[in-house]
């Protein structure tokens, strides 16, 4: 009697299961995805290339949550920050000694120094043309640099530390698919997502 | 021996004849600077910080005590150690004030004690322009002297406040700091801000205070217990400053500092070279100045 029970309750799960494993693939299904490798030349790590479809059409609402910035063990962390257009960055001192944050880059900004535990907060609003890219300075600590990368859509993705990135849920079209790093460069190249396969698109970044 | 400590007396009263005569105010003696001169209170900054010596870098001069075997006892001087006032460039307030934690060359030891080099070059409109220009960011002058004047603010600030592990350094006077600023830039190699005084005249006493309160007191209480060797290197007890002076003489403070002196570990006489660095970029005549500054300006 009890095993009967016991195999009951094993099969509801199983179907249970089943069913949201094809829900799940319903919902991906809406799109597809962009994934590939980024190989960058010359460089030790292929990481923190960020890759990002160049323009889509609509508009798109920057996430309620503010993206986070922790400056921790004399670094930016993340170094690179992918951000859709209008987002808010708050930056967190985790180091004991004060730390400021500052960009002489477009509008540029100068956000004061403040210390451990606290945040300050800015949003990204006046980029005229992305992709524009904000390098983060501490003016007490010259050696700090990251990256905060403002886009115009929210389809994008930053690459590993072995080059692979994947772009998920991205509407069926054809786009331009740009690449950038800190360091080096590489051609926008064409895509096409059907949403039945992947599209695989690599870079090799160069000087 | 009778001659040794006939000596060591006769230094004593040379040096606290020489303080009163550097008293402020009081005194009615020459002063050149502004700062008044008051005793070391309190803890010290390790006890402050509650760390150990053995875990911290803060006032590591970077020498160890040599070996009991090669250290001469203690013998009176006949050089000029002792004087009534001495002129300090921006290198010597660095020296006696800062180096013991910033090093000779100001780059700390990270990630406790923060390399100064940094915000001083950050500090600095030319350093500024010249770097953003080098990123391929140039910026204009407005926007580099926001940045730099807060970054000078913030150095100024924690130089007088102190920060999360610096104690604060608000004994220094205005007229102190304006020498010792030109030479952090040179130190950072950073164009030096012309018009800026190169020395400040100092009564003797002020010098002591000034070594005593900046590198002294990072391991050594104001108050607290006296010496009494083996007991207090075998419970590891820093003598507090307040005793120094009473149970060393002049010639025994100096060696003390400038070279080491073994601390005997039992009564048959195995000896230790101890916990303390030995200071020797401080001269003679500095440290005689401490001691001046210890007996006249008792430690509370």
């Amino acid at each position: 009697m009890y095993r009967r029970f016991s195999l009951s309750i094993t099969l509801a799960g199983l179907v249970l299961l089943a069913l949201c494993s094809v829900s799940t693939r319903v919902v991906l299904g809406a799109g597809g995805f962009i994934e590939g490798t980024i190989k960058a030349a010359g460089l030790a790590s292929n990481s923190d290339a960020v890759v990002y479809i160049v323009q889509m059409t609509g508009t798109f609402p920057a996430p309620a949550k503010p993206a986070d910035i922790d400056q921790r063990s004399m670094q930016f962390a993340p170094h690179v920050l992918p951000i859709v257009a209008g987002t808010t960055v708050r930056f967190l001192n985790s180091d004991p000694t004060p730390h400021n944050v500052f960009s002489p880059d477009h509008e540029k900004y100068n956000l004061g120094t403040w210390p451990q535990g606290q945040t300050k907060d800015h949003v990204f609003t006046k980029c005229a043309k992305a992709p524009c890219v904000y390098v983060q300075l501490c003016r007490v600590h010259p050696e700090m640099e990251g990256y905060v990368v403002e886009l115009q859509n929210p389809f994008f993705a930053i690459s590993g530390k072995d080059g692979h990135y994947r772009i998920d849920n991205v509407p069926p079209g054809s786009y331009s698919l740009g690449v950038w790093h800190a360091k080096l460069k590489a051609l926008p190249k064409p895509v096409i997502v059907d949403g039945a396969k992947p599209s695989v698109v690599d870079f090799v970044l160069g000087h | 021996m009778e001659s040794r400590t006939r000596a060591s007396a006769c230094g004593v009263l040379l040096l606290v004849g020489l303080g009163f005569v550097a008293r402020p105010a009081t005194s009615g003696g020459q002063r050149t600077t502004a700062a008044e001169i008051t005793p070391v209170e309190g803890p010290s900054t390790l006890h402050h910080l509650r760390l150990a010596i053995e875990g911290s870098t803060m006032g590591w001069a970077g020498q160890w005590s040599p070996p009991p075997s090669l250290v001469s006892p203690a013998r009176s001087r006949t050089d000029n150690t002792a004087r009534g006032s001495f002129v300090l460039s921006g290198a010597d307030l660095y020296r006696i004030s800062c180096r013991a934690c910033h090093k000779a060359d100001g780059s700390g030891a990270p990630p406790e004690i923060n390399s100064l080099i940094g915000p001083v070059q950050a500090a600095s409109v030319p350093w500024m322009t010249q770097r953003l220009k080098a990123m391929g960011r140039p910026a204009g002058p407005a926007f580099i002297r926001q940045l730099t004047s807060g970054t000078e603010a913030d150095l100024r600030k924690r130089l007088k406040v102190g920060g999360h592990n610096m104690p604060s350094f608000g004994h220094l006077s205005d007229g102190e700091i304006a020498v010792l600023r030109p030479y952090l830039d040179q130190m950072a190699g950073v164009p030096v801000t012309r018009g800026q005084p190169r020395t400040v005249t100092e009564p003797s006493a002020r010098v002591g205070e000034l070594i005593v309160k900046g590198t002294c007191h990072i391991c050594h209480d104001a108050t607290g217990p006296s010496n009494r060797p083996p007991t207090t290197v075998l419970n590891d007890i820093i003598p507090a400053l307040a005793s120094m002076p009473h149970e060393k003489t002049f010639y025994q403070f100096v060696q003390k500092v400038r070279e080491g002196a073994p601390i005997p570990l039992s009564a048959s006489g195995v000896m230790s070279r101890g916990r303390m660095p030995v200071f020797n970029y401080l001269n003679e005549s500095e440290i005689a100045a401490a001691y001046s500054y210890l007996t006249i300006y008792p430690p509370k």
